[in-house]
């Protein structure tokens, strides 16, 4: 049994995209929609500016808003790794967990009409390698492991920094967390 | 101040089909709930109404799943929606399928013993039946009532439990879901209006102004409501405001015109007011639908 969860290190990223473009070649992402993705926004006044960045992708939610009002139960959270999944087969296209994601984390699947989102790259997971985003992230700020390990990379970080997510006041208890996003610590874990 | 060089919110999933979809819900329930209300308030319901809001309730009913499919493009899997193994009770949407299909099945049932649909009954055959099944009509009548009332509640209990949305947070959504009634008296005005029969036309359009006059108090306490919020909740008030289709097609198109029209006074061309004014307002009550997806799913923050 594990938790798996990610801590970014949002010090550390570059802005270089390279999570994103290694997501959709890993996961053959159509255009247009995102598994991963990184917001960049600038901050300030010419001289003060600063520029941010933010990696974002599924927060694979303990306690996930998609997974309730999915109608044949085909999104769901997996006990056995803590990741939140999507049975494809059974998945209706109904999108309603998509309205649901307050993350805009999932979006409908142009080839197979489904729902489809982030799953921490279950198929690399289950020959033990670690997701696609992961192993090609230039800073090496997105750190992937077990949450419950408390050896594992990310326990000690999270044990070591303070850390932020992205909108805890809707109780998801997501298990993406930040390290240095102080753009989100400003606005209660939101940009604004 | 913010300067968002990338940014990435995937698409929303919900768009005009999922409108249309409500509006159906809308014109087959309101009709029906419409339809009995004179029973409940102690008049007689005529038989002329009663089949005329029976048979627009059924056919909107039946587009339902058509507009699914359209939407959904994977129809064979609509079967997953009453597999027991795959039922999610927490889903508004799990049990939405086995409302509308017990809907229809009552509504279907109900115009079967009355004869206006299936093998044609002879006048005898059909007070016979009529008669025999007289305690169950009634069973069924009030039955039909309030699985109207349900369906009429369907779209905002889908829509209170995403919490993520602030246009669809708030208590005050499945109020405005009521605007149902409106489109049902609308139904019924234009179809009794067109036939030119006098079957209580005003019964209808008063419940027209009602409906509009509430609407319009709805959306004032909405917009108050919306201001007293965050800033996701002022965003979505922004977008709502500067929406041309809720300017035009809801307030103007749907609510002011028809309230002017059923007001004014003399006796010229009443029907040709009663049917411009219905027409006009079932527009406003698809625009409604319309609105409250294309804001809630957009007026969101990164």
């Amino acid at each position: 049994m594990a938790r798996y969860g990610m801590v970014i290190d949002v010090r550390k990223c570059l802005g270089c995209m390279s999570c994103a473009v290694s997501c959709k070649m890993e996961n053959s992402i159509a255009f247009g929609v995102f598994r991963a993705w990184v917001n960049v926004a600038e901050r300030g006044d010419y001289p003060q500016v600063r520029r941010h960045f933010l990696p974002r992708l599924c927060n694979h939610c303990q306690n996930p808003p998609c997974t309730w009002v999915c109608p044949v139960k085909a999104t769901f959270y997996n006990k056995a790794d803590g990741r939140v999944v999507i049975n494809r087969d059974r998945c209706i296209g109904c999108g309603y967990c998509i309205e649901a994601c307050p993350y805009a984390s999932r979006f409908a699947s142009p080839t197979v009409h489904t729902a489809d989102k982030c799953d921490f790259c279950g198929h690399l997971l289950a020959i033990g390698e670690k997701p696609a985003c992961v192993r090609n992230c230039l800073g090496q700020c997105r750190i992937f492991g077990d949450l419950d390990d408390p050896n594992s990379e990310p326990s000690i970080l999270l044990a070591e920094n303070p850390v932020q997510v992205i909108r805890p006041e809707l109780g998801t208890l997501p298990k993406v967390y930040y390290i240095g996003a102080d753009i989100l610590t400003q606005a209660q874990g939101r940009w604004e | 101040m913010i300067n968002y060089l990338n940014l990435v919110i995937n698409e929303p999933r919900w768009g005009i089909l999922v409108s249309f979809y409500y509006f159906l819900l809308a014109i087959s329930s309101g009709t029906m709930i419409v339809a009995l209300l004179p029973g409940f308030l102690g008049n007689p319901i005529t038989d002329k109404v009663f089949k005329k809001a029976s048979y627009a309730s059924l056919i909107a009913l039946l587009i339902v799943p058509l507009v699914l499919i359209a939407k959904l493009l994977q129809p064979m899997r609509f079967i997953f929606l009453f597999n027991p193994m795959y039922f999610n009770p927490l889903s508004p949407l799990a049990w939405g399928g086995l409302l509308l299909t017990a809907y229809g099945a009552v509504l279907v049932f109900f115009m079967y013993q009355r004869g206006w649909i299936g093998i044609k009954q002879s006048q005898t055959a059909m007070r016979e039946t009529v008669a025999a099944g007289e305690s169950g009509i009634r069973g069924i009548t009030l039955g039909l009532f309030f699985l109207g009332l349900a369906v009429t509640l369907l779209p905002p209990a889908e829509l209170i439990v995403v919490h993520g949305k602030a246009f669809w947070r708030g208590d005050l959504l499945p109020v405005y879901f009521f605007t149902s009634i409106l489109a049902g008296a609308a139904v019924l005005a234009a179809l009794l209006s067109i036939y030119e029969e006098e079957a209580n036309i005003r019964f209808y359009t008063n419940i027209m102004i009602i409906s509009i006059t509430l609407s319009v108090i709805w959306i004032i306490l909405r917009s108050i409501s919306l201001t007293t919020g965050g800033t996701e909740e002022v965003l979505a008030l922004k977008k709502w405001w500067s929406n041309s289709v809720f300017l035009t097609g809801e307030v103007l198109l749907g609510l002011i015109v028809p309230f002017v029209l059923l007001v004014r006074g003399g006796t010229k061309y009443v029907s040709v007011r009663i049917i411009i004014a219905s027409v006009l307002a079932i527009v406003g009550v698809f625009a409604m639908r319309y609105v409250v997806i294309a804001i809630g799913t957009t007026a969101i923050l990164p």
